[in-house]
């Protein structure tokens, strides 16, 4: 190991740390036993790292990445002959995925869709994923134990369910991916939008949507519902999305409180650049602007040699043709009648007017919605970009020059209606640390540990080897992409995980789970027993099976 | 006669089971068999008392025999052993259980003892 | 010595409540959740809801084959040995070889898995499972063509139609019927009623026996199975006659009514064994049959086809899942310097061409389940088995380690045939301490490191 070090200053560093409100001063920040402090408990074994010139940022947080579940066995499964895929992505090993995350300088991920009968498949992916500290979002989305709930509206049983079962998958939050759609068993029919009723159930999804909201905010789960809109990547995700937020903009909860620490959203829209394939965001950044309590994450396209599908969106593969355009190879699995995941592959095209369209909506959204706390970076990794692709993806963001550049060979058709060509914004250093690192933090409900270089917080820390405040990003983005592509130390928890080209793999990270505010443990029995039933009668194994029992020394409880 | 042998998995006759619980006689009773039409019985002019003796190119083993309506002609069945896999083979790189054309004729010599097909086995 | 207080009591009366636990049952991939063992002080006095497979497994905590000492064999014969000398010796077996391989792997938990990858990483040697002659087929072939498949609750819920391909699970994995086809489900609220069950099968197996009047029994000629699909290939795509005569042994009647279910029903469950992964003729039958259900999802107007693939040992699915997010394969992994290589090897390939100097077995009996001629191959090299009980492994031997039975002495994660995870518990302490599969790779592990 690198550091044997019990205390570390990083001295005279520059500091962006939007948090706390700090844009480029000098400033030294020491660590100990893994946390910032102010003052050491003692001046023994210190290791000095002098920063001298250097820019200080906390580490990068993922919101929305799908690294840990069955569906990722199924990519390494259908790539494991595929040449391209061995070649860019190392047949996607969780020690690959750990080197090339820590590498960019992230800490955290969170796992965006996991089946609640398979999480036990994603703790054990997660206990052996070095370094990184991580979370997981149940998919709920076609979740029928609660259908008799949904129905009726009932959001005390409701949330009372989730929290056990919560704290039985050791999940973290929510993910409602096209709310029963899985009702219908064939692959080839789809609904028109999420306003229509079920054909075996007595509601809508938008019913689901809601209910879910309510619920996950009465017990105030530190991350907000997290939303995939259906049909993504076709012109119907547009109605779905309106839809979606006309319903939430009469929704009257309000979370804006004096402490900016604290999230905002009470919904979270995954990789709303698939959202508006005409690409026209204008009705979106407008509700954004007006409306505090929804923020988004925009997956950033990479253009990689090879990217993996991973989607449980049936509009999206039904449409999907490979390229051998004869048989589509892809697997799909049906979980325990808790929805469908699919997995396939595919090559994203700066020839491809759709590509581009996808492409162009994250920055179109990045730049023009005015506050950048609702906006969060990720690139539903490994579906829309690898995590090499990162300093490009800044690059595009910081300078016009270099988002010229890159556009030149873009597909026509697109660049003669793309808003973005001669756009001349750009984000400030700042703004790019917010949507990467402080925002992701604020909206996972996680200020407290991450996103933030305050004392108390963890130590999760990045080192560019780059005086940010002396330079003109623009003209001079080369040298940023460079100072990202060598993050020169990554640091997490106080352990030094990147040095140089030094990776080290030898530390554990933590499972972060949350099962949120309970007013009544009575109450949540009795909910919780009646559920019990549903299983009893309907699943192959019993409730209780979901336990997950995890040594303690791996866990870390937000609420 | 020519016959096609199938290996297959039946619960009464389970090697598992057998090497759980029971000694090497009764190994050789419960998994030095094979089931067949009564039918071919009738053609190979079998009695009762007598073995079958099994052979094809990669090996040869005598077993006892049972008879079954349910069998179709010309098929032997053989729950998977140490016996049966004396006949099993390689093609491809896949182990061809099933479908096996084996010789099949009437013997009075006793079965195949365990101790034998290991010594065929053993070589340091 | 072994207690014979474990034997399992007769006419036991219940205890109270508390001695009761609900355990599962490592007896088969099915992984029934549902047994109840009722406990007096740390034995076992009564197991209930056991098929007779599942009580075989609970057995073997008693069983006379049990090994409860390391052996090593010397002269032929096998001598007792303690823990120290049993794993430094295996570690100088590890040491003295260039080309190891580690084959069984699927009567393991997830955890021993892990660990037992980690160690072919460590000695840059080749690791296979049982897979890989099995279940792990059926993914090989999906990962070229792409497959729908589903777990039981689906079946269970949703299923109308249930196929058992050249399976015969009545007596391989014995509980499945009485779960998937004689159980209500949410859609399918009449049970057995509204399920349809269909057999194809060379003979009339046990399982024929559960057939009702609106079920469908087929007896199709041996290595046939491929013409049958090709032919239902051909006719879900275009208009096609069905041949007087019928096809693949099947009569005429019978083929209609098998295509008019396959193309009229809601939800068909296809459910496949060992029968379809040997080639037939030139081709692949399971290949054929995923490209199969491929144009039936195409072409279906409702409902949907999957398939299953009904593989017999308790983790053998757990041990693709481990090994492909742990190398990126799920089997015949070849290591190099610390890293997974290419490689078209697999263990009967290895063992065929004698490449390799050592053999590691864990938790299975290939001296049994391989043909003689790899049984030789693999005898003429030094193995180190890992496992609770004498086998035909056993036998042959130069090292033996025991370990505890995963699931009753011990806990562990597995995978249900299904891909669904599955946790085991750990009821009573192993005898004579032994360690988990898990634990002593780990520490085989940690004495090479
Ligand atoms: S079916 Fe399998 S898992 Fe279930 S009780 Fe029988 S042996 Fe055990």
């Amino acid at each position: 190991m690198s550091n044997k070090s019990d205390r570390i200053i990083i001295k005279n560093g520059l500091i962006f740390d939007p948090l706390l409100k700090i844009k480029g001063e000098k400033k030294d920040i020491l660590i100990e036993k893994g946390i910032i402090v102010e003052k050491f408990s003692s001046n023994n074994n210190i290791k000095e790292i002098n920063a001298e010139n250097k820019t200080v940022i906390p580490a990068a947080i993922d919101i929305h990445t799908h690294i840990a579940s069955q569906q990722i066995n199924w990519v390494r499964l259908l790539g494991k002959e595929n040449k391209e895929f061995q070649k860019n992505w190392e047949g996607l090993t969780l020690r690959y995925i750990a080197r090339n995350y820590i590498s960019n300088g992230y800490t955290f991920i969170t796992e965006a869709n996991v089946y609640p009968s398979l999480s036990k498949q994603t703790i054990f992916n997660f206990i052996n994923l070095p370094v990184l500290d991580k979370a997981m979002l149940l998919n709920l989305g076609n979740f029928w134990p609660l259908e008799f709930e949904f129905e009726k509206g009932k959001i005390d049983e409701i949330s009372y369910f989730l929290s056990d079962l919560l704290s039985k998958c050791k999940g973290f939050g929510i993910k409602a991916y096209n709310p029963f759609e899985g009702e219908i068993w064939n692959l080839n029919t789809l609904r028109e939008n999420i306003k229509e009723k079920g054909k075996l159930y007595n509601f809508t999804a938008i019913d689901v949507y809601k209910h879910l909201i309510y619920s996950i905010e009465k017990l105030d789960l530190p991350h907000s519902i997290h939303c995939h809109i259906e049909g993504y990547e076709h012109i119907e995700a547009k109605d779905n999305l309106n839809i979606l937020l006309e319903e939430l903009a009469k929704i009257k909860i309000d979370r804006i409180d004096s402490s900016r620490f604290k999230r905002e959203q009470i919904c979270h829209l995954a990789h709303a650049n698939s959202l508006n394939m005409d690409g026209d965001n204008t009705d979106l950044i407008k509700f954004l602007n007006n409306n505090k309590n929804v923020d988004l994450d925009l997956a950033f396209i990479g253009f990689d040699e090879i990217n993996p599908i991973i989607t449980s969106d049936r509009r999206f593969i039904t449409n999907y043709k490979d390229s051998s355009g004869k048989f589509n190879k892809i697997i799909i699995n049906s979980n325990e009648s808790e929805g469908d995941s699919y997995t396939g592959f595919r090559k994203f095209s700066k020839s491809n007017y759709n590509d581009c369209i996808l492409w162009s909506n994250s920055i179109d959204l990045a730049l023009n919605i005015k506050n950048k706390w609702q906006v969060q970076f990720s690139l539903n990794f490994p579906h829309y970009s690898h995590v090499n692709k990162i300093p490009k993806i800044a690059s595009w963001l910081l300078s016009k020059e270099a988002r010229k550049i890159f556009m030149e060979d873009m597909d026509n058709k697109y660049l003669k209606i793309s808003s973005i060509f001669n756009n001349d914004n750009v984000l400030d250093f700042n703004d790019y640390i917010i949507i990467t690192r402080a925002s992701p933090a604020k909206s996972l409900g996680l200020t407290k540990y991450k996103g933030n270089l305050d004392v108390g917080t963890d130590a999760d820390i990045n080192i560019l080897d780059i005086d940010i405040t002396k330079i003109d990003s623009n003209r001079d983005f080369k040298s940023i992409e460079k100072a990202f592509e060598n993050i020169e130390y990554v640091i997490k928890n106080g352990n030094i995980v990147k040095k140089g080209d030094k990776i080290f793999l030898g530390y554990e990270g933590k499972i972060f789970w949350a099962e949120g505010k309970i007013y009544s443990q009575e109450d949540k029995l009795r909910v919780v027993s009646k559920k019990s039933e549903f299983y009893q009668k309907y699943y192959s194994y019993f409730y209780n099976m979901l336990e997950n029992n995890v040594n303690k020394d791996f866990l870390k409880k937000i609420i | 006669m020519e016959m096609i042998l199938n290996t297959i998995r039946l619960i009464d006759y389970d090697q598992n089971k057998e090497w759980i619980h029971n000694d090497i006689e009764s190994m050789e009773d419960n998994l030095a068999i094979g089931f067949i039409n009564p039918m071919d019985f009738k053609e190979m002019y079998l009695v009762p008392s007598l073995k079958l003796r099994i052979s094809n190119k990669y090996g040869d083993i005598i077993i006892k025999f049972k008879q079954g309506k349910d069998i179709p002609r010309g098929i032997i069945l053989m729950p998977i052993s140490m016996w049966s896999n004396q006949l099993s083979y390689v093609e491809n790189k896949n182990i061809i259980y099933k479908n096996i054309k084996v010789q099949v004729e009437g013997t009075r010599d006793s079965p195949t003892k365990l101790i034998e097909l290991i010594n065929r086995i053993k070589k340091k | 010595m072994i207690n014979k207080k474990f034997l399992i009591k007769k006419n036991t009366e219940f205890k109270k409540m508390s001695d009761q636990i609900k355990i599962t049952c490592s007896g088969c991939s099915l992984l029934c959740d549902d047994i109840i063992i009722i406990k007096h002080e740390k034995d076992i006095e009564k197991i209930l809801g056991t098929c007779l497979k599942g009580k075989e497994k609970f057995n073997q905590i008693i069983s006379k084959n049990r090994i409860l000492n390391p052996l090593i064999r010397k002269n032929n014969s096998l001598e007792k040995i303690n823990w120290d000398i049993a794993l430094d010796k295996a570690v100088q077996m590890i040491n003295n070889s260039i080309k190891p391989v580690l084959y069984g792997l699927s009567n393991i938990s997830c955890e021993a898995q892990l660990n037992a990858i980690k160690i072919a990483r460590k000695i840059n040697g080749f690791i296979d499972s049982n897979s890989t002659i099995c279940q792990g087929q059926v993914l090989n072939f999906a990962s070229k063509i792409g497959i729908t498949t589903m777990t039981l609750t689906d079946i269970i819920n949703k299923s109308d139609v249930i196929i058992l391909w050249g399976v015969n699970v009545v007596e391989s994995i014995p509980r499945l019927l009485s779960k998937i086809l004689f159980s209500r489900g949410k859609f399918r609220i009449t049970g057995r009623e509204i399920k349809s069950l269909i057999i194809v099968d060379i003979y009339k197996t046990a399982s024929f026996n559960v057939l009702g009047t609106r079920d469908l029994a087929l007896i199709i000629k041996p290595d046939n199975d491929i013409e049958l699909i090709r032919f239902l290939k051909k006719y879900c795509r275009e208009e096609y006659k069905i041949p007087a005569g019928g096809n693949s042994g099947i009569d005429k009647q019978d083929l209609e009514r098998l295509i008019s279910i396959l193309l009229n029903s809601e939800h068909i469950s296809i459910l496949t064994g060992q029968a379809l992964i040997k080639p037939q003729g030139e081709g692949h039958p399971m290949k054929e049959l995923l490209e199969l259900i491929k144009i039936l999802n195409k072409y279906k107007k409702i409902g949907r086809v999957s398939l299953m693939m009904v593989g017999g040992h308790y983790n053998m699915v757990g041990f693709e899942h481990i090994a492909l997010a742990e190398t990126g394969k799920n089997q015949s992994i070849q290591f190099r310097n610390g890293k997974s290589v290419q490689t078209e090897e697999t263990i009967i390939s290895k063992l065929q061409n004698q490449d390799f100097d050592l053999s590691i077995i864990v938790g299975t009996d290939p001296i049994s389940h391989f043909p003689a001629a790899i049984s030789k191959n693999l005898s003429s090299k030094p193995m180190i088995l890992i496992d609770n009980k004498k086998s035909g492994t056993y036998l042959i031997a130069d090292l033996i380690l025991p370990t505890a039975i995963t699931g009753i002495e011990c806990e562990g994660l597995a995978f249900r045939l299904d891909h669904v995870p599955i946790k085991l518990k750990k009821i009573i302490d192993p005898p004579n301490n032994i360690l988990s599969d898990a634990k002593l790779l780990e520490n085989i592990l940690m004495k090479l490191e």
